[in-house]
């Protein structure tokens, strides 16, 4: 038998109900075969969030899943896979035992990861179902996620993310939010299109500023929404805006019970239903797209997706890294960054990167963690100029990132912390608890910024040009414009921590024109 | 009488005339009950056995079928009655019998049917033996050396194990096993105020029934005759009054507490063990029976006078089935000509099964087409190294079983294979066990199904890393994989790579051994959990499609057809005009040809020398014709209480050969009964029909298509 191309992967989603697993092949071509779609409920979330831990009897049974999957697994000899956990598993306090024991009783290597990275993942596999979407993002798309807490709204344009913006009407918070509320108003809908309105009133108007004509849809109710529109499809829903408006009409005058009674579904779905139709409805008109689009993709889709982009189809890797950094643009522009600064020193630093990997030995990721940190440097300084970057740090560490997890935010974050005065230290807490190997590259990448940064430390930009010579020293020439004393004064300064780090001490010359 | 209050009476008089309506439509007498349907079905069997135009050896195996029938009835059918009888539960069934009314009818037609059944062997089966030289003598008939003979085995061969048990007041009745044969014995004894006591001795089911006879070739004598002629000999020292022959049949329903039982495996263990504790549910004896014996036996096992049969000739006739093989090559004459089963249609011209699965949907219909070829593609897949994974389900295995072979060495060879073993077919448990043991210890990963639910689909699935990545095989059928019942039994099983069924079949493997909840189906449905709605769903499309005027049919063939929620909208069909064509083996509870009822409902039942056992779903749909495949009838239990698949057949290939083969079955002329709407059934009037034997043609057209097919390759 010959070598083939085509390699069969698996995606696993330990979940709050269920845990679910994807088995695909990836063929040579590039498209995607799904061989198994596995299912078994457990409860892990009311454990935790009644409990606060997994019980022990819960474990097991979640290990008896799967090892079962793992049998699958065998079955098809898969070699590459990726198992991640969501809330249930992050917001147990005993998550580490329960990874410890599923990694015994398994063998298989669970990765739990945050809200950001989960829906990162599921925008990942709509690239899969839809053939234009590559088209779709060009012409203008605006993907609107309703989630149990939030609602996640990100706008393309010209193929680039523009921006992302979660606001808080998630189905279940509006529940929450809105239960006692049915019971006292017989106007339960207006006072709902109310509150949901005076939620997305600011994005209105910025999305009303660009050309959108496609609109994707995701979540858990687009399903009961397309069901009740009579929209067909099986891996592409499409609901028109006319059969949209038409359910609302029909919601409206409904109550809860009614739409229980009336169109038999459950209880907790009905709940959720006019809210989710009222959000659709808002966004959709902002835009000027004809009908909701809804890819019908889990986490399990964007875990395959993420699995095969970056084993089998790397330029659609780049271009979600791409994304990654348009968000944290989106993010930088809100807390009113100076754009023109910050992209110098993310040039700069990058081409000292560049050109000076015999020193530092770092790579890809290492240079995004960094790109990400120049980025994002500044943005304290919305709430003070004072101790700035120690706001930096925290706004990013709560940050929701698209993409990212809690240690890349971690480690972003504690690059940008220490780019300024201060140096990272063992005496800080948040640098001490990282390990060994990220200290480390925090302090890399840090010693790097520092330079960057003091290249640009007027906001002129008044560096043209750069390169380097690594000698007994690192030599950066500069080609400039102006002045540059300050920058060269600085940058002695940051030089030295430079010098602590790699043992190279970076030396400015300034060309002569 | 004011307006509202007449409107009020008038709405009162339109509902109880829609209930009269309702209930006339789904009245009692529009049903027949399912054990004498049962009774009518084993009646056909045996006028197989009284057709002198069948081959003497042929009829004498359908007289055993006759009895081995009957026991598995009264085991299992009639103990469940009883049983409700037992526990006062009065419950009539769809045809409006009690389970006391049923059981007096089933009496009446078996004594009437064992009556039949013995006249044929006495005067018709033993005598035409005794022409060709097959001889049965009685010991009286026995010459000198003969009984010198037999004296000789009695005391050296059966006398050890022998074990004469006498009742008296320090010994209770003993344990009369379920179908053991028994010779009953009143020993004379003063010290009690009868005079007598009673002693029992089982005919040992380890020897041989029939015992050929020295000096005379093709002369036997039956065992419990050489027993009974010597029984003073166990009895030395009393006074012998009367003996009779007897023979028992218990309750042997296995009721497992699967809530609860943590090991399936064991729990089936025991169960087996107590089967042999069943209440007594029948008594069989011989005719001459004294009356003191029967009275004994009646009081002891506490039966009924309608409980016993008297039996005017040899008890157990299903010694019938192993003395028709133990007579060997010379007697072929008197069988069938045996129909080789051919190499399948489909298949011409291919080397390798896989091969011609990824190119085409391959149909076998069985036992015509050879089963070796679904041994086969188990075999290749175990030794093929790019054969990854292989699933499958087991139900009844035959004895040394290849396809259980296959698998052990499939893992052995480092395959994943996953066997889902139902431990739960009825009276195979033990056999089961056996296999399962065997297959674990080979590497096999056994799963016994779910709790509550047997699993009675036949899937395989075949999971194979070719040079464009993976690729599944799939083998679905309506018969187990038994190769011996292949032979017997005539089913249909088809052999696909189609990607939606792979999924499919995937999916339910992935539900039965518990790794996953069942989704969402791409082509193939699942009992319990939908096949009922789908299969009405179907019928009431061409409902539909005749109410507007459209062409509509259906042509069903199933084993049973049972299930009241089917019948009715059978019912509803042939109203709305819908030709519907039923060919059902064994029982069927609708009543056809019924004015306003089932007048466009035809029923008709094949017993020849194959059972029929495939069950194949035909609808017009507006000419865009649908077909599926099943292992389910319609019955309650295949649509509740067991796991069953129904498959689309969709190649247009395949479909012609399926209508061709019901066009065959319909027009059967001589092995087919029409049932009336009296329940009976009736041959068919051949007049100005040509004579058609469905299963012999069905062969012969097979094998004429072989031919053109290999002319064409």
């Amino acid at each position: 038998m010959g070598t083939t191309k085509s390699e069969v992967l698996a995606a696993i989603d330990v979940g709050s109900n269920t845990i679910r697993m994807k088995v695909v092949e990836v063929k040579s071509n590039g498209k995607l075969s799904v061989l198994e779609d596995l299912r078994q409920t457990i409860n892990l979330g009311r454990d935790t969030f009644s409990m606060g831990i997994i019980e022990t009897e819960t474990v097991q049974r979640a290990c008896d899943i799967l090892k079962d999957y793992r049998r699958i697994m065998k079955e098809y000899k898969i070699k590459t896979y990726k198992a991640v956990s969501t809330s249930a598993v992050r917001e147990a306090e005993n998550r580490d035992y329960i990874l410890d024991q599923i990694k015994i009783k398994t063998g298989l290597d669970i990765e739990v990861i945050n809200n950001a990275q989960e829906r990162f993942l599921t925008y990942k596999g709509i690239s899969d179902k839809l053939s234009d979407y590559a088209k779709q993002r060009k012409e203008g798309l605006l993907i609107v996620d309703i989630g149990s807490g939030g609602v996640e709204v990100s706008l393309y344009n010209n193929g680039h993310l523009n921006f992302t913006e979660n606001i808080k009407v998630g189905s279940l918070r509006l529940r929450e939010i809105l239960y006692d509320l049915e019971r006292k108003t017989l106007n339960f809908p207006e006072i709902m299109e109310a509150f949901v309105e005076s939620k997305v009133y600011i994005l209105k108007p910025i999305i009303e500023r660009y050309d959108i004509k496609h609109f994707i849809g995701l979540g858990g109710e687009v399903k009961v929404i397309a069901g009740l529109c009579g929209s067909k499809g099986d891996d592409i829903i499409t609901i028109t805006k006319a059969s949209l408006e038409e359910l609302y009409d029909k919601l409206r005058t409904m109550t809860t019970h009614n739409i229980i009674q009336y169109y038999r579904i459950a209880p907790e779905r009905a709940e959720v239903l006019l809210p989710s139709v009222i959000v659709f409805r808002k966004f959709l008109e902002a835009t000027g797209a004809e009908s909701i689009l809804s890819p019908m993709v889990s986490l399990r889709d964007g875990l395959i997706t993420d699995m095969a982009d970056s084993k089998l189809r790397s330029k659609r890797h780049s271009e979600f890294v791409r994304d990654i950094l348009s968000s944290a643009r989106c993010l930088a522009k809100r807390y009113d960054y100076d754009e023109a600064h910050a992209g110098h020193v993310e040039w700069m630093a990058l081409e000292i990167f560049d050109n000076t990997t015999g020193l530092h030995g770092m790579g890809e990721k290492e240079k995004f963690y960094l790109q990400m940190a120049a980025i994002l440097h500044d943005i304290g300084k919305y709430i003070s100029l004072n101790n700035h970057s120690i706001n930096s740090y925290n706004i990013i560490l709560n940050s929701n990132i698209i993409g990212l997890s809690e240690k890349d935010l971690r480690l972003i974050a504690n690059i940008v912390k220490y780019h300024s005065e201060e140096n990272p230290g063992i005496h800080d807490e948040n640098y001490r608890v990282l390990y060994y190997k990220e200290r480390l590259l925090v302090s890399k990448l840090c010693a790097i910024l520092k330079l960057a940064d003091s290249m640009d430390i007027s906001h002129k930009q008044s560096i043209r040009k750069l390169d380097t010579i690594i000698d007994e020293d690192l030599i950066v020439r500069v080609l400039a414009e102006r002045d540059i004393t300050l920058e060269q004064w600085t940058f002695e300064n940051k030089a030295e921590f430079f010098y602590e780090v790699f043992g190279v001490r970076p030396i400015i010359k300034k060309k002569v024109r | 009488m004011s307006k509202e209050k007449s409107q009020q009476h008038e709405k009162e008089t339109a509902q109880t005339i829609f209930d009269d309506n309702d209930s006339a439509l789904y009245a009692g007498r529009n049903y027949i009950n399912r054990e004498l349907s049962w009774l009518e079905f084993n009646s056909r069997v045996l006028e197989e056995a009284q057709d002198k135009k069948n081959m003497l050896l042929e009829r004498t195996k359908f007289l055993a079928i006759v009895s081995s029938n009957l026991d598995e009835f009264f085991m299992v059918r009639v103990a469940s009655l009883k049983d409700q009888v037992h526990v006062g539960h009065s419950k009539h069934d769809i045809s409006g019998m009690s389970p006391a009314e049923q059981l007096k009818r089933i009496s009446l037609r078996v004594h009437n049917m064992v009556y039949e059944q013995y006249n044929c062997y006495k005067r018709s089966i033993i005598p035409a033996l005794r022409k060709e030289g097959v001889t049965f003598y009685e010991i009286g008939e026995l010459n000198e050396k003969q009984l010198a003979y037999i004296e000789d085995i009695f005391e050296n061969e059966f006398f050890p194990v022998l074990t004469p048990m006498a009742v008296d007041k320090s010994r209770p009745f003993p344990l009369i096993l379920n179908k053991s044969l028994n010779i009953a014995v009143l020993l004379e004894n003063q010290s009690y105020e009868s005079g007598y006591i009673f002693a029992t001795v089982q005919v040992p089911s380890i020897l041989d029934r029939v015992i050929a006879l020295p000096g005379e070739e093709d002369s036997f004598v039956l065992l419990e005759e050489v027993i009974e002629h010597f029984i003073d000999r166990l009895f030395r020292g009393h006074n012998i009054l009367c003996t009779s022959m007897y023979r028992i049949t218990r309750n042997a329903d296995l009721s497992i507490d699967e809530e609860g039982a943590e090991d399936l495996l064991s729990a089936i263990e025991k169960s087996i063990k107590k089967r042999k504790w069943g209440a007594a549910i029948r008594l069989e004896v011989d005719y001459k029976c004294d009356e003191r014996l029967l009275d004994i036996l009646k009081d002891e096992l506490e039966l009924r006078n309608e409980d016993i049969y008297y039996i005017n000739g040899e008890l157990d006739l299903t010694f019938l089935m192993k003395f028709n093989n133990r007579l060997g090559e010379r007697f072929s004459y008197m069988r069938n000509e045996i129909l080789a089963p051919v190499t399948p249609v489909d298949l011409v011209g291919y080397e390798d099964v896989f091969e011609a699965v990824s190119e085409k949907d391959i149909l076998l219909h069985h036992p015509y087409e050879s089963f070796n070829y679904v041994i086969d593609f188990v075999k290749r897949a175990a030794s093929d190294p790019s054969v990854l994974a292989i699933k499958q389900t087991l139900y009844r295995v035959s004895g040394n079983s290849p396809i259980v072979k296959a698998l052990a060495e499939a893992a052995e060879n480092g395959k994943q294979v996953t066997v889902l073993l139902e431990l739960k077919a009825r009276f195979d448990e033990e056999n089961n066990i056996n296999w399962a043991k065997q297959l674990e210890q080979s590497g096999c990963h056994v799963i016994y199904g779910l709790a509550g639910l047997k699993t009675h689909c036949k899937m395989t699935l075949i999971v194979r890393k070719e040079e464009e990545g993976i690729k599944r095989y799939v083998h679905l059928g309506t018969g187990n994989y038994n190769d011996i019942t292949a032979r017997l039994y005539t089913d249909m099983g088809v052999l696909t790579s189609n990607p939606y069924i792979a999924a499919d079949t995937a999916a339910i493997f992935n539900m039965l051994s518990g790794y996953s909840q069942l989704d969402m189906l791409y082509k193939m449905e699942v009992a319990p959990a939908g096949l009922r709605r789908k299969f009405i769903q179907l019928i009431k499309n061409e409902t539909s499609n005749a109410r507007n005027g459209k062409q509509a049919a259906i042509i069903a063939k199933m084993n049973s057809l049972v299930d009241d929620e089917i019948i009715n909208t059978l019912y509803d069909a042939s109203q709305a005009g819908v030709d519907i064509q039923l060919i059902v083996r064994g029982i069927c509870c609708l009543r056809p040809g019924v004015k306003g009822l089932s007048e466009n409902i035809n029923v008709i039942s094949i017993v020849d020398r194959f059972l029929e056992h495939s069950r194949i779903y035909y609808f017009y749909n507006d000419g865009n014709e649908q077909i599926y495949l099943s292992s389910a009838d319609w019955m309650y239990r295949n649509m509740d209480r067991r796991v069953e698949v129904a498959f689309p057949i969709e190649d247009d290939s395949l479909i012609e050969r399926i209508k061709d083969a019901f066009d065959i079955m319909l027009q059967d002329t001589v092995k087919a009964r029409i049932l009336g709407p009296d329940g009976s059934y009736k041959h068919v009037d051949k007049r100005g029909k040509r004579t058609i034997q469905s299963q012999l043609y069905l062969y012969e057209k097979i094998k004429e298509q072989i031919e053109s097919r290999k002319e064409k390759a």
